[in-house]
Order: structure tokens, then sequence, then C-alpha cells
């Protein structure tokens, strides 16, 4: 249910004010970044400087957060420093059930603040605070210091890769939680703010249209989850148990995807570090899956690496100690880096430099000289000053061309999509470019349909109908982003129609939620464009498109025909 | 042609799975033993229980169950009849068939997802059998 509030703070002219949104905006863009991308559309965010101070963060929870499971997510959008088009990026934590039950949908962030800062949001609403004495910290410090200094609270902070603009900074949240994609953490590194407490301050209790039928919706789909394998597995070993089957399918990208046989996934893979280092089960507020876990190694305890990290820091660079990534994963995390893009990032520097394009001084599987190198980004010294640009950027500046692993500008996520054909149309056509999020494509490909909108895989390694179902798949995905739901959740459009309709009062019928996904997926399409990185940009580059041995079968993903049908399918004109 | 997981069925699936080194290279440090579940559907009247001890890349008893009370294996993988012919035809394979609920695993989820391909093996030696499926 909605708190009908939106803080807006303004930190050039230090005030903050409350809005009071039109129900209409609610009842048609449902919550998160649905409602950001509106607004950003109405603010002509696409036309500014994303590290100008007058590119908005809109910061939005949605209708279900914190009354139905695994809705603990948050929205982070702005216009990316990355990609230069739509940027969102949601995390879990506390954040986003703090902010509601403070009375809060969300936040507009506006403006630069002289100094470094803080906002302290609680139900009164939100005040700008000094943060020198934070500047220059970790993320995991910063979180620290302000737990101890606003009490119980919830916390995102940037790190020094924020506060530096590295293109690819994140913001990380409570514990370990981060909103890593598109560069969030660089956009508020550029407004001098490196991060918001939220009081735990539960004045406002979510009220439901009806419910006993909302209750029962709930029961349904715990229900669901209780019975999921991949929940299970991301239960009992997180994402990364997954890393030995990618390797089966050929999805395990391997030496900046130019090989496809690793042979050493048991030795990276959360199973692995299970087995020999768990501590604890952690995870986001209000999740059952509770996917995060703590490990105990060499005395101290780590936050396990997701499946992403462990593939973009492990075999994607050739390092083959699971003991290696969980420092790693640590040092990006309190660094405040994306692990994704990052790990690619790097990755292409180690591929420069074995080819003699260019000579980053770093070699496939030195594990000790990536640590070095966070740290280089992070502070945008010697090399790590052009690292922290960016793999497109890269590309550009050394006149290459095909090498940049990356979408739009946003780097590709360790899916691949030889190994799940229907993965290229969607890394293609995603609106904040190259990312295995929410589409979930790579889950399609092993077997998930969604009857209620005919989407089912002809077969991993086929072209056809690919670009249709991936349409769907985005139309419907959209939702997650709007309530802001996490992808892990199974839920079918039934589940999540009988949700918002017994929460919000509004009739959201499955056809309703298709509509409206698609209708979200086409504004941040009309956003891209707005911001000149449209339809030119829907390909892959080269360097994932050579057959390579494996789980592959050595096929490569057609995705000229993939597009065509896509566009088709979408009705957009198919001229490329 | 033995009738699938039938006494003969079973001999003649361990010893191709004995005969098979790419099993042997996949699975030579796995230690524990299955229980295998057909459950009836349309196609089949009662459920099959089959048991499996597998170890460090061999198999080393496996026998039909009437009784699943009987054993306490480490892991129990179970899916409806015709879910397990899609399985043995080459229709889905097991990882695919577990993400899309098709198959339902018990045991330690961190030891079993280390052997994928081990696991994709078992099936693949399945194929090989020429096997006659009961009909109700």
């Amino acid at each position: 249910m909605y708190a009908g509030r939106i803080l807006k703070i303004d930190l050039s002219e230090n005030y903050v004010k409350e809005l009071r949104p039109d129900d209409k905006i609610y009842r048609e863009f449902i919550g998160g970044s649905g409602i950001a991308v509106k607004l950003h559309l109405d603010m002509e965010s696409h036309s500014k400087d994303p590290y100008g101070p007058e590119n908005p963060v809109v910061i939005m929870t949605g209708p279900l957060t914190g009354s139905a499971p695994s809705c603990s997510k948050i929205q982070f959008t702005a216009k990316s420093p990355l990609t230069l088009g739509w940027g969102e990026s949601n995390a879990g934590g506390k954040l986003a059930i703090y902010l509601k039950r403070a009375g809060w949908d969300g936040m507009i962030i506006v403006g630069k603040s002289r100094r470094p800062a803080y906002i302290h949001i609680d139900s009164n609403g939100a005040e700008i605070k000094k943060a020198d004495h934070l500047w220059g910290k970790t993320t995991y410090e910063t979180i620290e210091e302000l737990k101890k200094e606003e009490g119980n609270a919830s916390v995102a902070a940037i790190g020094p890769a924020g506060e530096n603009l590295v293109r690819y900074a994140c913001i990380i949240l409570d514990n370990s939680r981060a909103a890593g994609r598109t560069g969030m953490g660089a956009v508020f590194g550029s407004k001098m703010l490196k991060a918001i407490a939220v009081s735990r301050d539960f004045t406002f209790s979510p009220e439901m249209a009806d419910p006993e039928k909302f209750m029962k919706a709930v029961r349904e789909l715990a229900g669901r989850v209780k019975d999921s394998f991949t929940a299970n597995m991301f239960k009992e070993v997180g994402t990364g148990g997954y890393v030995e089957s990618a390797e089966m399918f050929g999805d395990l990208p391997v030496k900046y995807f130019t090989e496809g046989e690793f042979g050493k996934a048991d030795r990276i893979s959360s199973n692995y570090l299970i087995e020999r280092y768990f501590r604890r089960h952690d995870g986001c507020m209000g999740c059952s899956i509770k996917c995060g876990k703590v490990l105990e190694y060499g005395g101290k305890e780590y936050h396990l690496p997701e499946y992403e990290t462990l593939a973009s820091f492990g075999s994607l660079l050739l390092i083959d100690s699971g003991e290696s990534l969980i420092e790693i994963n640590h040092l990006a995390n309190s660094l405040g880096l994306d692990t994704i893009s990052c790990g690619v990032t790097i990755g292409m520097a180690m591929y420069l430099t074995e080819k003699n394009l260019a000579d980053f001084g770093i070699k496939f599987g030195d594990a000790e000289k990536v640590k070095e190198y966070l740290k280089l980004i992070a502070c945008r010294q010697n090399h790590g000053d052009m690292l922290a640009e960016g793999t497109m950027r890269i590309e550009e500046k050394l006149g290459l061309n095909g090498i940049a692993a990356h979408v739009r500008g946003l780097e590709i996520p360790m899916h691949d999509p030889r190994a799940f054909f229907s993965l290229a149309v969607a890394y293609a056509t995603n609106n904040r470019g190259a990312c295995h999020l929410p589409h979930q494509m790579y889950n399609v490909e092993m077997g998930l349909r969604i009857r209620e909108y005919g989407i089912e895989s002809s077969g991993r390694l086929e072209n056809d109908g690919k670009g249709e179902i991936t349409a769907k798949m985005q139309n419907f995905a959209e939702i997650f982003n709007c309530l802001v739901m996490c992808v892990f959740v199974p839920a079918k459009p039934s589940h999540i129609s009988s949700l918002l309709k017994f929460s919000t009062g509004f009739d959201y019928s499955p056809e309703k939620i298709y509509s409206t996904g698609e209708k979200i997926f086409n504004l941040k399409r009309k956003y891209n464009e707005l911001s000149g990185r449209g339809k030119e940009h829907d390909r892959l580059p080269d360097i994932v498109l050579h057959p390579v041995s494996g789980g592959t079968e050595g096929k490569v993903p057609d995705v000229r025909k993939q597009l065509q049908e896509y566009y088709d399918f979408r009705g957009w004109t198919s001229e490329f | 042609m033995p009738e699938l997981f039938s006494e003969e069925w079973i001999r003649e699936y361990i010893k191709f799975l004995n005969e098979s080194s790419e099993y042997q290279e996949a699975a030579r440090d796995w230690e524990g033993d299955f229980l295998f579940v057909v459950e009836p559907d349309e196609e089949l009247e009662r459920p099959m229980y089959v048991y499996l001890d597998l170890h460090h890349g061999k198999a080393r008893n496996g026998y039909v169950v009437n009784d699943p009370s009987e054993v306490n294996p480490a892991f129990e993988f179970r899916g409806k009849y015709s879910n397990w012919k899609k399985l043995i035809y080459g229709e889905i394979d097991p990882i695919k068939g577990l993400v899309s609920g098709k198959f339902k695993l018990k045991g330690n989820m961190a030891k079993v997802m280390r052997y994928a391909r081990a696991a994709k093996i078992l099936v693949e030696v399945a194929q090989k059998i020429e096997t006659r499926f009961p009909e109700k």
C-alpha cells in the first residue's frame, strides 16, 4: 500500500519538501522504477549531464514494500554516467521497509551539496547533515559510523569509488546488499552525497484493501517459494550454487568471454565456500529465501560472494581460488564498485595486455594484482583512472572495435548468450544495457514457463521464437521493478495480480500487469531514445559472438534474426 | 528389453555406468546414495522406487525398493512418470528438470550442485539402455 508522500530534497538549496503525488500516478505506474521513469521524463533528466546537479536521483519503494514476501527492495534511478541513458539499480536490505514504514514512498534528490553530506530521514521528514568525517571512508565504515550516530537505522552508502566518480560505482546497503549497476554510486558522488540513513520509525502501517484475501495470496506465494528448487538452492548455498551448472551449460564466461571451459568451477563456487566456511544465513528484511550468507574465513567474517561476482572475478579472469574471491568481493564492496562491470573491465585489460593491444600491466589469473587494481580504480590512480571509465570508453579511447563486452555501455553479466540464445536479444534490447535482470531469460531457457503469456523456450540453442518470448518476458518482468519484488520469487502473474488487487484495491488483472509492464518498458526505451541511446545501440559485441567449446556446443546466436522477430513482435520498424 | 527401473534394468544401468570413463571423471570424489522416486500419473498406477549407491565415480550397489522407509539415502530425486520419460528421452536434463519444477530434490544442496555434469552423465547413461516403459 502507498504512504502517499514523497520527499523532495534539494542539496544545493538545502531544503526539503513533502510532495503528495496524485493518485493517478500510483494507479498508472504502480511504483518502483515505473513511477521513477514517469518522474524522470517529466523532469527531462535525459537531457541533463549525469554528473550535473540537475540530474535528479529518484529512489522509490513499491506498493507491496514491507507487506508481501521478498518485497524489501528499493529502486535507485538517475541518468547513468556509465551508459548515458536510463539508469536503474535496486537492492534489498532494510532501507525500503524503513522508508515506507516512516511514511514515505520514495524521494527525489536534486542539486549538489557544497560539502560532503548525508541525508537522515524519519517520519517527520529529512535533514541534510554534514558528512566531512565520512568522506574517504569505505562503505562498511560509513554504514557502521552512521548506525552509531543515528541509532537503529538502515543505511545506503557509497565508498571511495563513488566519491571519485568511477562510472560503475555502486551503493551498498546495510548487510552488503548492492545497488550495483549503471553507476548510481557515482551520481551520489557527483552530488557530494555520501549516504542516506533512515531511522526505524515505524509510524506508518500499510492498510490493505482486503486484508483477509491479501494474506491468503501471501500464503499461496510463500508455498510456491517453499516448493521452488531455485529458491531452495539460493536459501541453502546462495546464488553461487549455480556455478558448476553454469559451466555445464556453457553459461559461465571464461577468460574474458574467449573460452568455453574453465575446468575449475568447483573451486570457486559457493558450494565449495559454504562447505568450508559457512557461519550463518543472511539476507533482506522480510525475505524467507535469505540468499545472503556470512562466512568465517581466516578468523574474520565475510559476505558470501554472489554468482555474478564469483564468475566476473573468477572464471572470467582465470582466478581459481574461492578464498581469493571472498577477499576480492569484500574489497570491491568496501570501495563501492559494481563487481560485474569492474570484473569485466579488468578482464578487458587482461585481454588487451595479453594480445599486445595495450599494456595495463595485469595478466589473467593474478588475484593479488586484481586486489591492487581495485584500489587504483576506486581512487582513479595510474591504470585505475582509465579502467574507472568502463569498457566502452576504453575501447573508444584505444580506437578498437568489438572487444569491449558491453551493450549501451553496461558490461555484460555472467550469463553467456552462446549458452542461452535468447540472452542475445535480451541484452541487445534491455533498457539499462546488457543485464540479466529482471527478464530472467536464462531461467526461461532452463525451463521456466509463464503460461499466462505464452512464454516458453523452444530450446536453449535455438533462435526461433526468441525475439517474441524475450519481449513478452521483458513486459511481464517490469512488474518486479515496480513492486519492487525480488526476481528470485517464483511469482506467477496471478499471484501478483492478487497481491496488488487486495493491497491497493486497484484492479490489476494479469492482462493489465502485462500491458502496464509493456508501457513502462516502452517509456524507458523512450528515455533512451531521447538520450541518444536508442535503437542504434541494440547490438552485441563480437567478443561474445565467437564460437567456444564446452556446453555451448560451439554454437552462436543469430542476433540479427532474433532482433528482427523482436521488432516485428513489438511493432517497431524492422530496419537495422 | 528391460522395463524401466526393473532389477534387470538396474543391472544393465550399473554395468553401463561403471564402464563410463566420463562419469568416473565427473564423479571421482562423489560419495552419496540416492533414492529415485517415480510418482504415478495418468500413465502409471503405482509409484516406483530405486536405490542407487554411488561412490567415487562408480555405482556400488542398486536395487528396486518396495517400501521407501526401508532405506535412508542421502539424496532423494523424485518426479512424475511422464517427466521421467522426458528425462530418459533427452527432452529435459536434470538441472532444467529441477529449475522448472518437474523434479524435486532432497539432500545436501551444496554437495549435489557441485556435480551437475555428473548428473547429466547419469541421465545420458540411462538413455543408452533400450528401455520398455510400463503402461497402465
